[in-house]
């Protein structure tokens, strides 16, 4: 555990890093500030990045689904589950969100990894230079999915497009855990330069994939779940008297506990597939002091949202505690599960603090902070003011 | 130094015939472009929402519907996502670059982000619920994103001033130093008084297509739309203030010193004129009333009047990307000199991806130290090609010129390495010149060498204008 006092009192700028240095001390890798510091920050807003993804990539493969099944419906027609209503309508606002809130940890990744972060960029070149034009083709289907031109299209389009919104997604996906993998691995680099190669795919992955994109699944069922509990109309039980409640109640625990056994078995091929001298490595660092807290956080996180999701299923309601707790469950197993992967990467970093130390210095670390948190500070407020805003009003539209 | 060597190099990708800044420069554009309709249009929204709620302008519902629709539909998505692309290419084509401006200003960039976040939740929020909203809720919502809007203006025009004149920061190290620097305020007045502008031209293309209107109705929200076009009075005083505060090596790059960059300020400029004159004179002092034409064709002189400008706030910062501090090829001032000894190519961990198309090892050396120096702004055959640029020149002349590179064109870096990589670096672009070969005879004497030494040492490693009085010390 990282101490907070004494050892930064000496000058001016270290006295100003005691609360980063605090803060560092909630993510026990035995690093110190500033490495630590930034390491929380970036792992704090890659949860928020993963929440909002998760919705959308969830969302859209439940989508595409749904599509499919509805080929043979008519067109000009739109009979819909309350889930994907609700899905469609909030899909473009989530995918803003997801994107927004991956800039933080976008800003943060350069500062831990700086080096080899863009050294995979660069490699994949291609990749990168594809995915702003890819996002912005699945944000306009997914208006489109949204407006009702679609609904006279033949339903064959319609279905379509529904798949390409997941394949841009999956494409994004992809893109951003082949990444991960080559920056983690230097060897591969000069090779992959010199034969102008354009994908680095091993073996670890579409596991790794697997995990990220099953793992979705539990995610995006509990905030479609708090979508249609908290929606204006639904009685305290979570009953919706004037819409199919019936069917939410089965599908969407069969989406989240399959969603979570995919992800397990996920993580048992991407152990395979990382084969045994490395997983030897892991074990040290997961199961020694630091790292077993995480690892047993992801996995009892795991267990809870399954007793939620049977829960749910078996009174056949989106009752407050089972929500409360899949929802609990679902936090405690991202944050794990961000940490744990951290951990995996920080060793092949073993001179991170010095690297980080050396670019930054103290400084940069100190300047600037404050101004962020009153910043950030605001930020909530406003936020929170325009969220009350729209309760009141989706209220007063239902009632009139 | 070993440390900082070990992270100096990263894959170059070449990009035939164009230059990397070409890429980012388009897309960087497009989103200043549109980030500054986005700024503008929150704050033109605000005066529309108070036409509403005060009676004074029936229709400016409806506009501020559509208005804000398109705000949404095209700023929301392109807006954001060429900011994201921007990052991406970024470090694609400035990788040393962008890791520098992270390093000192992450704090405000995070900062710059949280405003991002209230922008697109008020955004959103008034996007679906307005019409189940009161005045005042909506009216606040509309404050609530123009000031995040703004303020993410405010933030970003800092960093990117910083990289022209980032005088106070070079003295001591200090982040707000270096972020209120000398063109913050100008830059800062100047493009918010854009985006008021694009703001109000793009008002008047959705205010002609609004449906149900007539042509009375258009015209007096054409009317309220214009007032914003005030702006545009006094943005030459505020563009000669602007360029005032830049380097004088910078200003001279414009008044004729790179034929470049003054056409491209003589595009924003002549642009710039045309649409202020027409819409002071036939949009606010004639009330004219405009069509959907007219209207595209004023945004359309916007978009060449940010074009112009966006390039030369590029260019201007030539040899540097970051004044006084990293050149614009990733390397720092500071490491010139060392890499004049130990070799500017000599750890580079990454191979040709052609090396058979080279027949010595000399020959290859000189096509790394190419890559690694020149191709950020050259190309072979290509945009700003070596090969037309020298092919009517003896190798000495090469070598001489080369040697003092940063006296040759003060828009270029010195060079950085020993004086056998700047033989094999002749040696190479001589052999580009005369077509390639699979053989080609090539003679250095140690005399060679000896003068190239001594016109390196001559040129010495500094940049080839005087830049010092920006930095009353070196410590950088
Ligand atoms: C900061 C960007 C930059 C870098 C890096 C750079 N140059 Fe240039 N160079 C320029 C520009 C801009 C010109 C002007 C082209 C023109 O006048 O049309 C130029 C012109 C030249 C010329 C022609 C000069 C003349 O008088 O006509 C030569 C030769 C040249 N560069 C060689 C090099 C070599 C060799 C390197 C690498 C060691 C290099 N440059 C690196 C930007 C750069
Ligand atoms: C909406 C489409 C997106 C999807 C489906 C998506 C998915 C993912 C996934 C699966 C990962 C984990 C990678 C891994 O560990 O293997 C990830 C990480 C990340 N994403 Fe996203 N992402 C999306 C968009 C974005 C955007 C637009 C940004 C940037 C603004 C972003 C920023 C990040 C960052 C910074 C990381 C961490 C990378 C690292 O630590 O190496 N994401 N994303």
């Amino acid at each position: 555990m990282v101490e907070c006092d004494s050892e930064y009192s000496g000058n001016g700028i270290h006295r100003t890093m005691n609360t980063p240095n605090c803060l560092a001390a909630l993510f026990p890798t035995g690093l110190s500030a500033p490495a630590a510091f930034y390491l929380v920050v970036y792992i704090l807003t890659l949860v928020v990045h993963v929440v909002f993804m998760n919705y959308v990539f969830a969302g859209s493969v439940y989508l595409g689904w749904m599509g499919l099944r509805r080929v043979s419906q008519p067109s000009g027609e739109r009979h819909d589950t309350l889930p994907a209503q609700i899905i469609r309508d909030w899909l473009p606002m989530a995918l803003s969100t997801a994107i927004t809130a991956g800039v933080a940890p976008l800003l943060f990744v350069q500062i831990l990894y700086q080096h080899s972060f863009y050294t995979a960029n660069l490699l994949l070149l291609h990749r990168w230079m594809a995915i702003v034009p890819v996002l912005i083709v699945v944000f306009y289907l997914m208006y489109l999915l949204k407006s009702r031109a679609i609904d006279i299209w033949n339903p064959i389009w319609r279905a379509a497009a529904g798949l390409l919104v997941f394949c841009g997604l999956f494409f994004v996906a992809w893109s951003w855990t082949e990444n991960h993998l080559l920056s983690v691995s230097p060897q591969s680099w000069a090779p992959m330069y010199e034969s102008r190669q354009m994908f680095h795919i091993t073996p670890e992955l579409w596991p790794r994939l697997m995990i990220w994109l099953a793992g979705s699944f539990p995610t995006m069922c509990m905030l479609v779940a708090w979508q249609i509990r908290l929606a204006p109309g639904t009685d305290q039980d979570g009953d919706q008297p004037s819409r199919r409640l019936g069917s939410v109640t089965v599908t969407l625990p069969s989406l989240a506990l399959g969603g979570l056994i995919l992800a397990m078995a996920g993580l048992v091929w991407y152990a395979r597939a990382s084969g045994e001298p490395v997983v030897n490595t892991w074990k040290e660092p997961l199961l020694g002091s630091s790292g077993r807290l995480y690892v047993y956080a992801a996995a009892t996180g795991m267990l809870v949202q399954v007793i939620a999701w049977l829960w749910i299923a078996v009174i056949g309601k989106l009752g407050a505690l089972p929500l409360w707790l899949a929802t609990a469950g679902g936090l405690v197993t991202i944050v794990g599960v961000t940490v744990v992967r951290e951990i995996v990467r920080l060793a092949h970093f073993p001179d991170l603090e010095a690297t980080i130390e050396n670019r930054i210095g103290d400084a940069g670390t100190a300047q600037g902070f404050v101004v962020f948190v009153i910043s950030a500070a605001a930020a909530g407020v406003a936020i929170g003011w325009c969220i009350v805003q729209g309760r009141k009003a989706s209220a007063q539209r239902v009632a009139s | 130094m070993t440390e900082l060597f070990i992270h100096y190099y990263y894959p170059v990708n070449e990009f035939g015939p164009a230059m990397p800044g070409m890429l980012i420069g388009g897309l960087g554009i497009l989103h200043v472009f549109l980030a500054q309709f986005a700024i503008g249009g929150g704050l033109l929204m605000c005066w529309f929402q108070w036409l509403a709620m005060t009676g004074r302008v029936p229709k400016a519902r409806e506009f501020l519907d559509g208005y804000f629709k398109g705000l949404v539909l095209i700023s929301f998505v392109i807006g954001a996502l060429t900011g994201v692309g921007m990052w991406f290419t970024s470090v694609q084509i400035g990788t040393s670059t962008i890791g520098l401006m992270i390093d000192v200003f992450h704090w405000v960039w995070a900062t710059e982000w949280t405003l991002f976040c209230v922008e697109i939740i008020a955004g959103y929020t008034f996007y679906r619920y307005h019409t189940h909203l009161s005045d005042k809720a909506n009216m606040g919502l509309l404050v609530v994103y123009s000031l995040a809007a703004w303020g993410s203006l405010f933030w970003i025009n800092g960093i990117l001033s910083w990289q022209l004149t980032p005088n106070g920061w070079l003295d001591s190290g200090s982040v707000w130093a270096g972020f209120f620097n000398s063109s913050f305020w100008p830059s800062l007045v100047y493009r918010t008084a854009v985006s008021l502008t694009i703001a109000s031209l793009v008002a008047c293309v959705f205010i002609n297509l609004m449906k149900d209107t007539d042509v009375a109705d258009r015209r007096v929200l054409i009317n309220r739309a214009a007032q914003f076009l005030w702006a545009m009075v006094p943005m030459p005083v505020v563009g000669l203030w602007y360029l005032a505060t830049f380097p004088p090596d910078s200003q001279s790059w414009l008044q004729g010193g790179s034929i470049a960059m003054t056409l491209f300020l003589a595009l924003a400029i002549g642009a710039s004129t045309l649409l202020g004159l027409y819409a002071v004179f036939g949009l606010l002092i004639r009330r004219l009333y405009i069509n959907v034409s007219t209207a595209l064709l004023l945004v359309a002189l916007a978009f060449g009047a940010t074009a112009g400008g966006e390039f030369v706030r590029e260019g201007v910062r030539k040899p540097y990307t970051i004044r006084g501090t990293l050149y614009s090829n990733s390397i720092r001032e500071g490491d010139v000199q060392h890499l004049r000894e130990i070799g500017s190519v000599t750890n580079d961990p990454y191979p040709l991806r052609d090396a058979s198309a080279y027949f010595n090892a000399n020959l290859a050396l000189g096509a790394k130290v190419y890559r690694f120096q020149c191709s950020p702004c050259h190309t072979l055959e290509g945009a700003n090609g070596l090969s037309h640029l020298t092919a009517t020149w003896s190798a000495d002349q090469l070598r001489h010129n080369i040697a003092m590179l940063q006296r040759t064109k003060a828009f270029m870096p010195p060079f950085a390495g020993t004086p056998e990589e700047l033989e094999a670096l002749v040696f190479f672009l001589s052999w580009v010149n005369v077509g390639r070969p699979d053989v080609w005879p090539w003679e250095t004497t140690d005399e060679d060498l000896n003068r190239i030494r001594h016109w390196l040492d001559e040129a010495g490693t500094g940049p080839g204008s005087e830049v010092d009085v920006y930095r009353s010390n070196t410590g950088g």
